[in-house]
């Protein structure tokens, strides 16, 4: 059966410390980024739906 | 007459004469997995069977685990191609209550603070143990707490350590009562475990109790487009209970899909138990590796909450951050139970719940993330 994220087919085994410490961070803080812009949408559709009223 | 003997015996004592140390070893470890799922409760759900499983694919010559054994076609058909995990996902998402977070949505970020041991765990991982980078990642993915989530990511990145992330995982997943306790009492002051959240509920309709899953999976799946998977299958989860159109469909999910992907989640998982695969020093260091990366996540949550607190005018009880990890709903009452033995008026429960159900929004991101950044 073929793998669902075919992509990731080809899979990155070494890579430079510096580099994974940078990308480490980075995924961290998108975690936030990603959260803040939900935060927001939920806020919007809280609005939404209670202007509706 | 004498060779229909010889050849009897020999398929007989055949799997005695091929047994190796490693094996039987690995039975006993399968006993334990089986004994803690049993005697202990812990998650006995995937530590039976992948108990059970273990015994089975450390007995030598058996067919099970040939090209076309039974569990390798399990294997195959669910988690080879990460099918299982995902499907499993919709059970979850069946089981959630976003209510609490719906009504204070700030919550999320405690969430994604507590997310911070997977990626120190990576670190640690790669630079300090010298796992290749998809191994790191993979094993940093335990302390998410969410063992879909460390399934699905650790076959995408094709980790050959599969076994141990996974028994690691659910492990560590059943001892967050004992892991964290400790850790959050060493990170705050009394002071701080004092502190009272009065809740006031706020009201969700249910158009945003629709609307969050859908949302959710778009915005998700357009910044971080390789968990989309994992995001879709557990919003759709949770959108067919929030529906309410969709009763029948909404139990399935939560009780006999979850159920029945269980089973053969943890029959097939045991496939990567083999002891030639599991008996290995790196085994005992994804064990510590886990357990760092439970107590970072509990690190982040408790002083993210702690940071805040130096910004804002109502105080935040530190310990709700602890909360914001995956393991739902036994971190939500670790936190409640420690805030009652402090002050018996002081509620915490749905605040930790709001973060709790925050913290596995936010693993399933952080394991798309994952992905993006290191597959």
């Amino acid at each position: 059966m073929p793998k669902i994220l075919a992509a990731a087919a080809d899979v990155v085994t070494e890579m430079p410390f510096s580099e994974v410490l940078l990308k480490s961070v980075l995924a961290y803080l998108s975690i936030f980024l990603v959260t803040g812009v939900i935060i927001g949408a939920v806020w919007l559709l809280g609005k939404a739906t209670n202007k509706k009223k | 007459m004498l060779d229909i003997l010889r050849e009897s015996v020999s398929a007989l004592l055949g799997s005695f004469t091929q047994l190796t140390l490693g094996q039987v070893l690995m039975w006993c470890i399968g006993g334990i997995l089986i004994y803690l799922a049993i005697k202990k409760e812990m998650e006995p759900t995937l530590l039976l069977p992948m108990g059970f499983g273990t015994i089975l694919v450390n007995i030598p010559m058996v067919d099970a685990i040939t090209e076309h054994g039974p569990l390798t076609t399990l294997f195959n058909a669910g988690i080879a191609n990460e099918l299982f995990p995902l499907l499993l996902f919709i059970g979850i998402g069946a089981m959630i209550d976003f209510g609490p977070l719906l009504s204070n949505p700030k919550l999320l970020l405690f969430g994604a603070a507590a997310q911070f041991g997977i990626f120190f765990t990576l670190v640690l991982a790669n630079g300090v143990f010298g796992f290749p980078v998809n191994d790191a990642a993979s094993i940093g993915v335990i302390a998410a707490a969410d063992g879909p989530t460390a399934i699905f990511v650790a076959n995408t990145l094709q980790s050959q350590y599969g076994g141990a992330i996974i028994v690691a995982a659910y492990s560590y997943m059943a001892l967050v009562p004992i892991i964290q306790p400790p850790v959050i009492k060493l990170l705050t002051t009394k002071k701080e475990r004092l502190i009272r959240m009065p809740y006031k509920p706020g009201e969700v309709s249910k158009t945003t109790r629709i609307l969050f899953p859908i949302v959710i999976t778009m915005i998700a799946a357009m910044v971080a487009p390789l968990s989309a998977s994992l995001v879709f299958f557990l919003m759709f989860g949770n959108l067919i209970r929030e529906c309410g159109v969709l009763d029948s469909l909404s139990e399935t999910a939560q009780k006999v899909l979850a159920n029945l992907v269980t089973i053969f989640l943890g029959i097939s998982v045991a496939l990567q138990m083999q002891a030639e695969k599991f008996l290995v020093l790196e085994t005992l260091m994804i064990l510590a590796l886990g357990l760092f990366g439970f107590i970072f996540d509990t690190f982040g949550g408790v002083m993210f909450a702690k940071f805040l607190n130096l910004f804002s005018k109502s105080k935040i009880n530190p310990m709700i951050g602890a909360a914001g990890i995956s393991a739902f709903p036994m971190s939500a009452r670790v936190v409640h139970k420690m805030g009652l033995q402090e002050d018996d008026q002081n509620f915490l429960l749905m605040h930790s719940i709001g973060v709790n159900v925050s913290g596995q929004i936010a693993s399933v991101i952080a394991g798309g993330l994952i992905l993006t950044f290191f597959g």
